[in-house]
């Protein structure tokens, strides 16, 4: 038997990739303090709105700049589903009755707000998907406008330029986790099967993808669409999250923050949404302590106001420099094993600890004779 | 007589704006001959295989695959009905593997619904192994089996050449055309690329339509040619009749001919 990699072992994956993530999460979710709580639920919001917005930037190879247009979509439509009848007369003037008595729980309301943004999509991209590279770009751009146009003149449907607050929340930071590792799961089979296949073809060559008979025009409209599903779902998630809205969040801030972030993290995998929405969620934040001034040793530095943003911006070009495929580049950990039945029915075999072991052992006794070192892989043979 | 499987294009001309880059194309191409397109530069030869698979669309004339007109469907519908090419300068997915590259071809006649992909049940497995398998024979066909699991993009050029006609075989096509499929190779090369179509064509039995300037390629493997030249064919027959053309040599030549 061949001495396997630690990375082969389906003990150790399921450590690194799921079990600590998760303790983190939920020692997070009972331990930490309010506001880093709502931090790290903003960090897996973010997650998600990168990884689908990865879909069609780099998997499919449309960069669509229109993704917080869809995000709104989802915020609004969840906002309105799940407030309750009295908050919205209350909070909207003029609000027509069916939509004051309209009401769903939380789920139903993220699955309509996905489901609309779907539609939208479809809709605007067997419009815009013709055009190719920069001019597609500029085109999905103009969605934030038309939908930042829509949402604040409709005054007694969404309360216009005012905006919506007191939004109910109703996923703590491990709901949101789940409805993550929910959509990641979707996402990822959606890559690894012929449709990510076409999608890879049309990024890499339209002309040479439709000659071999694949229908280029649906499949971008498709992975167009199911980005903007996710897309509105981590909008409704967002919205529950911030506890109000207005349309001038949904503006060309938060849209080229979610292309930043996918562009930084590495747009050509899922994994690097992760590295993305980990940079510009807690950077910015960590970084805003120093511009009140601090000291390295004897040197004071003094307050700098948009210090932040200097830095930020320096990482960015480093990293696009330095790694233009992002800082994942083209290396996933989201991998087959993480959803695989084999994974979780290796987790119960006696042999899947002990090869753990093994390799735990082999690592550490690295520095002592190479004899022992095979003498253990030796014995283990003869056991099996 | 015409069979289904005959490719037969009827007045078929292309205007680009000022440019009329074919006049009046008629021709057949018989089910499992191997037939040759040639022409000087800018005779119109690549268009009418742009036509033929649908990239573009005649501006007149009638493209017909047994009684499918070609010329009214869509570039991907086109590959549905049979018929597969290669680009004149490569067009391979750069930054899939080899074997990936073989199943976007095969994934035509794989198909299967989101919701096997979505929980992998036994139709996507099945379909996903019967693709895997089949990628395998049609790289040994061509003979980079050994590349399967490279990027595209980190072969040699020739083998990217091959791997793109082996893409074309995945689609189970009745008539390949190959654009060029000589174009930077020296003549060893051109000569195991004429052996190796040969050998494709054996196996197959599929049509082939070589559009090419290299005269030994063409000569060595056509059982029937095309002669084009601006945007008109000139002449067509055996490749011993066309080599004794006048107008072939002239526009070939620019001139009369000197020896026998």
């Amino acid at each position: 038997m061949k001495n396997k990699k630690i990375t082969q072992n389906s003990g150790f994956r399921f450590l690194i990739v799921i079990a600590i993530p998760l303790a983190f999460f939920i020692i997070c979710q009972f331990s930490m303090s309010a506001y880093w709580q709502k931090m790290i639920t903003l960090f897996l919001i973010n997650v998600l709105l990168c990884a689908s917005l990865n879909l069609t930037n780099g998997f499919t190879g449309i960069f669509s700049m229109g993704h917080s247009g869809f995000m709104a979509i989802g915020a609004y439509f969840t906002t309105l589903l799940i407030m309750s009848s009295a908050d919205k007369t209350a909070r909207i003037e003029g609000i027509p009755g069916w939509l004051a008595n309209v009401h769903a729980p939380f789920w139903v309301a993220l699955l309509i707000a996905g489901v609309v943004a779907l539609g939208v999509a479809a809709l605007v991209g067997s419009l815009v998907l013709k055009a190719k590279g920069d001019y597609l770009s500029v085109m999905t751009l103009g969605l934030i406008f038309i939908i930042k146009g829509i949402v604040e003149n409709n005054d007694s449907i969404t309360n216009g330029s005012r905006g919506l607050s007191g939004i109910p929340n109703k996923l703590n930071l491990l709901g949101v986790l789940v409805v993550l590792i929910l959509s990641l799961f979707i996402l990822y089979k959606v890559v690894h099967s012929s449709f990510g296949r076409s999608m890879l073809a049309i990024r890499d060559d339209e002309a040479a993808a439709s000659s071999l008979g694949i229908h280029a025009a649906a499949i971008k409209i498709l992975s167009f669409s199911i980005g903007a599903f996710f897309g509105a779902v981590g909008g409704g998630l967002w919205a529950m999250l911030q506890g109000t809205i207005s349309p001038s969040y949904f503006y060309l801030n938060e849209t080229f923050q979610i292309v930043e972030m996918s562009v930084l993290g590495g747009m050509y995998t899922l994994s690097g949404s992760f590295y993305g929405a980990a940079i510009l969620t807690f950077l910015p934040q960590l970084l805003s302590n120093l511009e009140s001034g601090f000291s390295i040793g004897p040197v004071e530095v003094p307050a700098l106001y948009g210090l932040s943003n200097i830095i930020m911006s320096i990482i960015f070009i480093l990293v696009i420099m330095f790694r233009p495929r992002g800082v994942s580049g083209t290396s996933e950990f989201i991998t087959d094993t993480m959803f695989s039945a084999k994974t979780y029915r290796d987790l119960f075999h006696r042999e899947t600890w002990q090869e753990f072991a093994d390799i735990v052992k082999t690592v550490f006794t690295k520095n002592k004779s190479k004899a022992e070192v095979l003498h253990t892989t030796e014995k283990k043979e003869e056991k099996l | 007589m015409a069979t289904s499987e005959d490719l037969v294009l009827r007045n078929v001309s292309m205007q680009f704006k000022g440019v009329r880059a074919v006049d009046d194309f008629n021709g057949t191409f018989e089910h499992g001959k191997i037939y040759g397109l040639i022409g000087t530069n800018g005779a119109g030869k690549s268009t009418v295989i742009n036509m033929i698979t649908g990239s573009i669309k005649p501006t007149k004339g009638e493209i017909l695959l047994g009684d499918v007109r070609l010329d009214k469907l869509p570039a991907y519908k086109i590959a549905g009905c049979g018929l597969a090419r290669t680009f004149q300068n490569l067009r391979v997915f750069k930054q899939m593997t080899v074997e990936e590259n073989i199943k976007i071809a095969e994934q035509m006649h794989h198909r299967y619904g989101f919701f096997d992909m979505l929980f992998s049940t036994g139709k996507f497995r099945n379909q996903e192994n019967a693709m895997r398998e089949n990628a395998k024979k049609y790289l040994d066909m061509v003979g980079i089996t050994r590349y399967a699991n490279q990027r595209a993009d980190n072969l040699a050029y020739g083998h990217q050449k091959m791997l793109e006609i082996a893409r074309c075989l995945a689609t189970d096509p009745k008539i390949l055309l190959l654009d060029e499929p000589a174009a930077g190779m020296n003549p060893n090369e051109s000569l195991q690329l004429v052996e190796d179509i040969k050998r494709i064509h054996a196996e197959t039995n599929i049509t082939i339509i070589l559009v090419e300037h290299d005269m030994k390629v063409v000569m060595g493997l056509c059982e029937y040619i095309y002669a084009m030249a601006s945007g008109k064919i000139i002449a067509s027959g055996t490749p011993d009749e066309i080599s004794h053309d006048q107008a072939v040599i002239e526009a070939y030549l620019g001139g009369e001919r000197k020896d026998a």
